[in-house]
């Protein structure tokens, strides 16, 4: 029961990574950035590349898979968003974006997943009487210590608070001497830092797939609609939430559910709290 | 040169004939106005004669479409928003656009965001604000949208102050508030100029703004159909004779080929 619950706090951790990757664009920039979930992967891939092709130590393979996230994202805001100015048309240059990310990735590594080692121990522990492993751990932890600095940030730094203004108000932000371009390409970069440098971590789990990234995006934005889009919080619960219930649902009901309870949940979610559970109405100041 | 002898000063605001808007939807035909440094400029005139766009185009929200801005005798006709925000340009723009869903020292605090990273300033600027909007500095911690709109007019002119502008422009501040605060808000403009600050001022309540005010630009589509020195405006009904008598008169002789 406990391993159980082991594992769904590890895929609700990734979950709740790519909600928050979402998030952080989304605030900053007010772009849904559909590619965050290939950059993710795209981490995970160099990993593999760095580790097992390169054999190099660990700490180049992070340097090598977060530098290389951080400016595939700097080039997908340079030109899918920069000289796009509608919001509709940003939704489609950024499914582009995905879509060459995942084109370029099956070309260079082939279609069949890639297993990622961790760098780690893999001597599985036993924690509160479930079976855990070491890289699940670290994924988890990791995920809470991401989530709440950056909640801290966003309300105790200039940076964060900026961020907010301008997805409130960008005109307003605008005037208060924010230079709402440069944050929105801060935003990307820094999302695509962070996709990058999770690669190691989240490999030795997911392994380097081609369908890594439609997965974890698709539930990522079940997570963020469930929490709340914009809600660093909602991210963090959205996504734990679609892990328990795929876990769950997998091992008492029967392997084709998992599913079918996520989508029940949404559907129930959005029924009964449109906004998410942690989301705000978006008011529009024409 | 001693003693209170007017000296000549360097125009801190000069807008000369500014234009903005395409074909039907020209907002700003031609606008001239100056505001000295220490000196108040009102900018009157019904519902649709230009006064929000001449704001927008001076602070860079809506692109120039012609004519030219010289803030502190240097052309900033080309300069991004935040930009001129940087040189000393604030815009309190009107409807109390403030942050809502923030508390009124974080709004505060993104009024400072220009002062750059030495937050050790911040305090002192806070405190300046506090003295000049008590009920601010008693619910510091209050998320905006909570406050009544008269507070959350000293919310937008408060960040407005915190990066200490050179140049304070007001859309209709006065717009939804109660008279004891529209009088509030225009004895903050007083204690400003005197301060050194120049305000370029939109106002839909005459009386109020003219008493305030040194210099005066009626707007009319778009154009200047008046303008004057507040002392030499007397007699309102003077100022209502441009409003109401001479615009249409304006209208009907150069403006065909305005908007209707």
């Amino acid at each position: 029961m406990m391993t159980l619950v082991w594992s769904a706090l590890t895929i609700g951790a990734v979950y709740a990574l790519v909600a928050t990757g979402y998030n952080v664009v989304f605030t900053a920039s007010g772009v849904f950035n559909f590619a965050h979930a290939q950059f993710m992967m795209l981490g995970v891939y160099l990993s593999y590349a760095g580790i097992v092709i390169l054999k190099w130590p660990i700490f180049f393979v992070f340097v090598l898979a977060g530098g290389v996230v951080f400016l595939a994202a700097i080039l997908e805001e340079r030109i899918a968003i920069r000289f796009v100015r509608v919001a509709e048309a940003q939704l489609v240059t950024t499914v582009g974006f995905a879509t060459l990310i995942n084109g370029a990735v099956q070309r260079i590594w082939g279609p069949s997943p890639l297993a990622v080692p961790f760098f780690g121990s893999s001597q599985v522990q036993t924690l509160f009487g479930g079976r855990v492993l070491p890289d699940e751990l670290v994924i988890i932890v990791i995920t809470f210590v991401i989530v709440f600095a950056l909640m801290l940030m966003s309300r105790r730094t200039m940076i964060g608070l900026a961020m907010l203004a301008i997805a409130e108000n960008r005109e307003a932000a605008l005037l208060r001497g924010i230079n709402v371009r440069r944050l929105a390409l801060g935003a990307f970069a820094f999302s695509g830092l962070l996709a990058g440098l999770l690669g190691p971590i989240l490999g030795p789990q997911t392994f380097a797939g081609a369908g890594l990234a439609s997965a974890i995006a698709l539930y990522g934005f079940v997570a963020l609609a469930i929490g709340g889009f914009g809600s660093l919080p909602g991210g963090l619960i959205g996504g734990f939430v679609v892990g328990f219930a795929q876990e769950f649902a997998a091992r008492y009901l029967n392997s084709n559910y998992p599913d079918v309870v996520v989508f029940v949940i949404l559907l129930l979610v959005l029924l009964l709290k449109p906004n998410g559970l942690f989301g705000k109405i978006r008011e529009r100041v024409v | 040169m001693t003693g209170p002898v007017e000296v000549p000063v360097a125009p801190l605001l000069e807008v000369r004939n500014l234009a903005a808007g395409y074909g039907d939807i020209r907002a700003v035909w031609d606008v001239s106005l100056t505001v000295h440094p220490g000196k108040l400029t009102a900018i009157l005139g019904r519902n649709g004669a230009g006064k929000t766009s001449t704001l927008r185009v001076i602070a860079g929200l809506t692109k120039i479409g012609g004519g030219s801005i010289s803030f502190r005798e240097e052309d900033i006709s080309g300069l991004q928003t935040h930009r001129r925000v940087v040189k000393g340009m604030a815009l309190v723009q009107d409807g109390k656009r403030v942050f809502h869903r923030l508390t009124v020292e974080e709004n505060l605090f993104l009024g400072g965001y220009t002062l750059g990273i030495r937050r050790r300033k911040m305090p002192a600027h806070l405190t300046r604000i506090y003295d000049m909007f008590p009920a601010l500095g008693e619910r510091r911690r209050v998320v905006v949208g909570q406050l009544s709109g008269g507070q959350q007019q000293m919310v937008a002119i408060g960040q407005a102050l915190m990066a200490e502008p050179s140049l304070l422009m007001l859309d209709e501040p006065s717009g939804g508030l109660a008279p004891a605060i529209v009088d509030e808000v225009m004895s903050i403009l007083v204690n400003l100029k005197k301060a050194g600050m120049g305000v370029l001022l939109v106002e839909q309540q005459v009386e109020a703004a003219i008493e305030v005010a040194d210099h005066v630009v009626v707007l009319e589509i778009g154009r200047v159909i008046l303008d004057s020195p507040a002392r030499e405006i007397v007699d309102l009904d003077v100022l209502k004779e441009a409003y109401f008598g001479k615009a249409r008169v304006t209208n009907e002789s150069s403006d065909n080929d305005g908007p209707r």
